[in-house]
This record gives structure tokens, C-alpha cells and sequence, in this order.
């Protein structure tokens, strides 16, 4: 595992009529530890599978430890990699704009939050939409490129 | 006059280095089982949560709202504290408050953190005022090293007496289950040889940083004694604050006024005139050993200046006349926002009998107390009689 | 639970590097403190009408008495240091991202005329250069490098022979 990468900040001084303001930069890096059910989820993605966790009747996607009523899910469900768009919407970025979407995926009781790459006027609730795979999946959220018109 | 609360069930994960093996809501989830697991009770006995870290070391805001499921807290009250390294001790206050006021019946308090999971020098800079202080600060230890400094100068206590401080300490986690840095064969010479981080402190003087969490259940007046054997009762609470500015005190540690004001008040609530003869026992956080010596003196062990001729004489060692931190303290554990929970936890189990390998004989009054960032304060009195 | 492989129990950790910008506001009483600073090379505080104590750093409000603070008052440029140490161990200065050359000299510093203390580094590598009780004073960087922060002050040298 890599080590944390060192901090980088900087700090510039601005006068303003209203007396100085410092714009001060921190960077700092984390190490977030996955537990057993991410895990499986993250690992599950590098094989092109997506993973959920079984609670009663119903199968929580990504897979994780506990339900929302706090107690432990059980075993994990593979769910299909094709599913329905709950909801969506389009943000602007730097580089042009950007449209999430929450995904129920077939099996699947909860949506997935990802990337939606679909022409905007086809962009609906119940548009039916599947995973693009990245070309060389890591265990990462963005093993899944984006999703698009099935 | 208010119900009283006492705490009448404990849990901690077992400290280490790094959990690599969960997640942090798995390991706050471990400390809140154990802790109902100790009584035979299940999460919907809970009426609210109260939960702290500091959220600058993990970089997650809100961590509550993550965890909701974790800390079984659906549908719940759930507040979230955050007064640097005494919000554990904050938690227990508020815990106590809550039940108290009548609102809540049964309140968790919660305490954890995961330092292992980012750069605990780094982000402490966020501590630090961004116009007078960030650029200067040298992290927790050079600036603890500087305040450490002003107490040596005035009250001559030696590196030895402090190292003594360090051995007991690490002697002491050997009787603790969950204790992080255990040291059987600790000695003092072991302590000044080694490395200098910041004059005077050197590593063994310095507490270590633990993943970990902690969770205690407080329960009303009438519920407690059906809840457990033998209740801790919140006897006294006190919180002082002080300075707006790192450098507007920098006797500090020699003299630690919101100490001595959280300490009198709780001395004075429940009839105390010598904490040296009333107290069985104490758990103080101790960020490092001359802030231990310091302490002795702040909270009214000894005499001002006097601190180091009380480890000399073994007063505190476990089984001495007052002895402070039987479980290790924070020298031996320290995952931040645990670590107060952890002292009021500790000073709990010796009043209710449960500390085991490392239980003071016939403890039935304990003082806790939480320090953090700008000299925050809290002193709690935990008894087995009901007041 | 359905095979995922041989490393199914080997730790995975995430890496994110969380970048966040600042803009703070230096404030009336802190922005003529830094002014004062960078173009007189002069340290000035707020005293207590009532207890007469001068604050640095300058500031509206006396926390501990809830006095308001208008009188300003010139400090330095020599001081006292009231706690000091010599940092060895290595830490990463989040200010620039670059480690500070250990080891280096670190104090709190009352300014002659002031009550209160500052941080500041001493221009010291050795404990047996440093000792609570030392005088010192302000090394200033020239007048054209001074941009308004505590920066504009190098570290603070030794006045004893």
C-alpha cells in the first residue's frame, strides 16, 4: 500500500479595502479503511461485479455492514449490472457539464449513486440504463466508468 | 432537585496502532455491542446517542450521518460534540445532562478514533488560529514541549521523575485489556535514552495515537440499579474553558486554571477538602508525563510544585495512597476522541468493581477528567453510593 | 459469502488527498496589527481599560473580563521568552508542504509591554542556547519582502552576549 502522499498548502496575503485576507490552501491526505462488506463490494467491482448485502427481503446496494435500523445485514447478493434511473440531475463543472443519477439496479432494493452518460433528452426516471466497465477495473467506485442507455 | 444519571455500562474496543481489519463505523459498532453485550441488553433499550470525535483527523464532517446504522441510532436523538481532545469527556457531561433533565431515560455516549487514517501532525494544524498561529505551530508536541518547558523552569521536576511517570504508565496497561502500549519491562533509564522529539520530551514521554472507540450507557435514577449490579453515579460535573489564544497563558501547565476551577467545583459539590485523602482513585488525560506532574499539582494532590515528589514517594503508583491511572491513561491509549470517554469509563469500572486485573481495592470514589485544545476542562466524580 | 477471491481478508484502504481553500478575513483589529507590521516593523497590542492588561494579539473583546479593547498600544521589539524548545522531530509545515529543517529553535515570547505571548522560532538549535527567562528580539525580513503576516517576522535572536 502506498503511503500517504506529503501535504502540499500555501498561503498568499491580499489587501482589500476592508483590511487583509489570507488565502490559505490545506491539503491534507487520508487513508479511509474499508471493513468487510466494502471490501467485498470494492473487490467485487474490479471483477465487474456489483455486490449487495442482504437485510430481511431486502438487498442494500453497495453492500454494507449494517441497515438502517443498526442491525448486521447478512449474506452479499450479486445484483445485475443493468437497472432503471430513479432519479438524476445535471451539474456544471470546469469541464463541461455533469449528470448523476441515483440507479436501482435489477435486484437491487436501494439506488446506486454514478455518473450518468446518456444524450440529455433521453435523460428520464425508468430510463432503463447498464454499467460501462472501465477498461482495466480497479477496487474503486470508478471501476464503473459511468452508465448509459441499455 | 434534577434525577440523578449513573453510568451502568461500559465498552471499548482493544486499542492498537491501526485497525486495517473495519471500517470506522464497524469499529464504533464494536465498542457500542460490547458495551450492551456487558448488561444483556440490545440497542432499543437507547432513548439517544451522544457521539464525539475530532472530525479533522478522519476529514469527515457530519460523521453521525454516516453512521446512523452503526450507532443503531434510527430514528433517534443523535448529538454530535467536537471540543478536541476532551470531547470524550464532553460526551459524559452531556450524557449525564440529558438524563438529568428528564428528557432521556437511557443515553449511549460515544467516543472514538481512527487517527490511522490521516496525518494526526498535519491536520492538527487546523487547530491552530489561521492568522496567528498556523504558520508558526509546531505541531502537538513542539507546542506542548513549549508549555512543558515553563512548568520544568518553575517547579524543578526532573526528566527522571517525569520518566518515572512513563513507567508506571506502561506498567499499568499491562493489567488493561484494551490499553494500546504495554511496556512490562519498561525502565527509567529505557525512557531517558530515548529519542528527543522537542526538549524535554522524548518519545517515551509522549502518548502514542490509537485507532479505537468507547461507549457508556447512562440510565435515570430509578432505572440504573435494575440496569446493573452496582451503578457508577455521576456524582458532580463540572467544564471550564479558557484564553482565546494559545500564547495568552503559557504557564499553562504550571498553572492549569480551568483544571483547577473544573476540579474545585466538583471538589466542592460533593464535600471533598483533600482529594488526596478522599479520592480512591483517579483517571486524569495526561497527554504526556510533566502534563501528569503538572496535574498532581492542578488538581490539589499535592502542593504547587510538589508534583515530582509525589511519583517519587509512589503516592500514585497502583498501589499507592492515591493512585492515578490504574488502565494506563493516555500514555498507554490515546485514539483521541475516545480517550476522556475513556477516563470517566475507567473511573466507572473501579467504582463499580469491574476493573479487574488493574481494580483499586474498595474504590468507591474516582475523579475523571478531559483536556484539550486551549486548556478545555472537564471533572467528573463517579461513586458506588448514590449521592 | 459468494467467492470474491483470495484476498478477500487483506486490508484495503482507500487514498484521498482532501484540497481546502481559505479565505480568511484578518479582521479590523488583526489587519492593523499585520499593517503595522509589514510597514513600520512594529508589534502593537489592545490594553483593559479595567485591568490594564495589554493583549497581544490585539483583539475587540478580553475573553476573560468581556472588557472592549480600543486603546492600542506599541510592544517590542525585544521580549522575553517564557517557554521554549528545540524541535527534533520532523514535521511537515502546512503552511508550504515542506518539512522544516530539524533542528529549530521554537518559543513563546512576551513582548516587552505586553501580558500576553506569541509564538514565534528562536534563531537556536541547541537546549543549552535556549532557557526560559532568555531576552530576545524581533529579526525582521527586509521592508520590501514584508507582505502583512507573521512571516514579515524571520525569528526572534538572542539579545545576551
Amino acid at each position: 500500500m502506498a503511503e500517504p502522499a506529503t501535504p502540499t498548502a500555501s498561503q498568499e496575503v491580499e489587501v482589500t479595502p476592508d483590511g487583509l485576507v489570507y488565502h490559505q490552501v490545506i491539503s491534507v491526505p487520508y487513508q479511509y479503511t474499508a471493513g468487510p462488506a466494502q471490501r467485498a463490494f470494492l473487490r467485487g467491482l474490479a471483477e465487474r461485479r456489483i455486490l449487495g448485502s442482504r437485510a430481511g427481503d431486502a438487498v442494500l446496494v453497495p453492500a454494507r455492514p449494517f441497515a438502517p435500523d443498526g442491525s448486521r445485514t447478512g449474506d452479499l447478493v450479486e445484483v445485475g449490472d443493468h437497472g432503471e434511473v430513479v432519479a438524476w440531475t445535471t451539474v456544471p463543472r470546469d469541464g463541461g457539464p455533469v449528470t448523476y443519477g441515483l440507479i436501482r439496479l435489477d435486484g437491487a432494493t436501494t439506488p446506486l449513486l454514478h455518473r450518468l452518460d446518456v444524450p440529455a433528452e433521453r435523460l428520464a426516471v425508468g430510463l432503463r440504463v447498464r454499467a460501462r466497465w472501465a477498461a482495466e477495473p480497479t477496487p474503486s467506485i470508478t471501476a464503473i466508468d459511468a452508465f448509459v442507455l441499455a | 432537585m434534577a434525577r440523578r444519571s449513573a453510568i451502568v455500562a461500559t465498552g471499548q474496543t482493544d486499542f492498537v496502532a491501526r485497525r486495517l481489519d473495519v471500517s470506522i463505523a464497524e469499529m464504533i459498532r464494536e465498542a457500542v455491542d460490547r458495551c450492551l453485550a456487558q448488561r444483556d441488553l440490545d440497542g432499543s433499550r437507547v432513548d439517544a446517542v451522544v457521539i464525539g470525535n475530532m472530525e479533522l483527523f478522519e476529514g469527515l464532517h457530519m460523521p453521525e450521518q454516516l453512521m446512523v446504522a452503526a450507532l443503531g441510532g434510527g430514528g433517534r436523538p443523535v448529538y454530535k460534540l467536537n471540543t478536541g481532545g476532551t470531547v470524550g469527556a464532553s460526551v459524559a457531561v452531556m450524557c449525564d445532562h440529558l438524563v438529568r433533565s428528564g428528557l432521556h431515560d437511557v443515553v449511549l455516549g460515544i467516543g472514538y478514533e481512527k487517527q490511522s487514517e490521516g496525518d494526526s501532525q498535519g491536520n492538527i494544524t487546523t487547530v491552530g488560529d489561521p492568522i496567528w498561529e498556523r504558520s508558526v505551530m509546531a505541531g502537538a508536541i513542539g507546542n506542548f514541549a513549549v508549555m512543558a518547558s515553563t512548568y520544568v523552569n518553575e517547579s524543578g521536576v526532573t526528566a527522571e521523575q517525569a520518566a518515572k511517570v512513563a513507567v508506571k504508565a506502561r506498567r499499568n496497561a499491562c493489567l488493561n485489556p484494551h490499553a494500546h502500549l504495554k511496556k512490562p519491562n519498561i525502565t527509567v533509564e529505557e525512557v531517558l535514552s530515548s529519542r528527543m522529539l522537542a526538549a524535554p520530551v522524548r518519545l517515551l514521554d509522549m502518548c502514542p495515537t490509537s485507532d479505537g472507540a468507547a461507549a457508556a450507557l447512562f440510565a435515570a435514577e430509578d432505572l440504573a440499579p435494575r440496569l446493573a449490579p452496582r451503578p457508577a453515579w455521576v456524582a458532580a460535573t463540572a467544564t471550564a474553558h479558557d484564553q482565546q489564544f494559545m500564547g495568552d497563558s503559557p504557564r499553562r501547565l504550571a498553572d492549569m486554571r480551568s483544571l483547577q476551577a473544573a476540579t474545585r467545583t466538583v471538589y466542592r459539590a460533593v464535600g471533598i477538602s483533600d482529594p488526596r485523602r478522599d479520592l480512591d482513585v483517579a483517571e486524569i488525560y495526561e497527554p504526556a508525563t510533566y502534563a501528569e506532574l503538572a496535574m498532581y499539582e492542578n488538581c490539589g494532590f499535592c502542593e504547587r510544585g510538589k508534583g515530582g515528589t509525589l511519583i517519587d514517594e509512589g503516592v500514585t503508583e497502583l498501589g499507592g495512597e492515591l493512585p492515578v491511572n490504574p488502565s494506563g491513561g493516555v500514555l498507554s491509549t490515546n485514539a483521541v476522541g475516545a480517550t476522556a470517554l475513556v477516563r470517566v469509563i475507567e473511573a466507572a469500572l473501579q467504582v463499580m468493581g469491574e476493573a479487574g486485573e488493574h481494580q483499586v481495592p474498595g474504590a468507591r470514589t474516582a475523579l475523571a477528567t478531559g483536556y484539550g485544545g486551549n486548556a478545555w476542562t472537564e471533572a467528573l466524580i463517579l461513586t458506588s453510593e448514590r449521592p | 459469502m459468494s467467492g470474491v477471491g483470495a484476498s478477500a481478508d487483506e486490508p484495503l484502504r482507500l487514498p484521498l488527498t482532501v484540497r481546502l481553500p481559505y479565505d480568511y478575513a484578518v479582521g479590523r483589529y488583526g489587519s492593523r496589527f499585520m499593517t503595522a507590521l509589514r510597514d513600520e516593523g512594529k508589534f502593537y497590542g489592545t490594553r483593559d481599560p479595567v485591568s490594564g492588561a495589554v493583549l497581544v494579539p490585539p483583539r475587540p473583546i478580553n475573553g476573560m473580563t468581556g472588557e472592549h479593547l480600543d486603546e492600542w498600544v506599541e510592544v517590542g521589539p525585544a521580549g522575553t521568552v517564557t517557554g521554549c524548545t528545540i524541535v527534533e522531530t520532523p514535521f511537515v509545515d502546512p503552511m508550504t508542504g515542506r518539512q522544516r529543517p530539524i533542528p529549530y529553535g521554537f518559543a513563546f515570547i512576551r513582548l516587552d509591554g505586553a501580558d500576553t505571548n506569541i509564538y514565534h522560532f528562536l534563531e537556536a538549535s541547541r537546549h543549552e542556547d535556549i532557557r526560559v527567562g532568555m531576552r530576545v528580539e524581533a529579526v525582521f525580513k527586509p521592508r520590501a519582502e514584508r507582505v502583512g503576516s507573521l512571516a514579515d517576522v524571520i525569528c526572534f535572536r538572542t539579545l545576551e552576549p
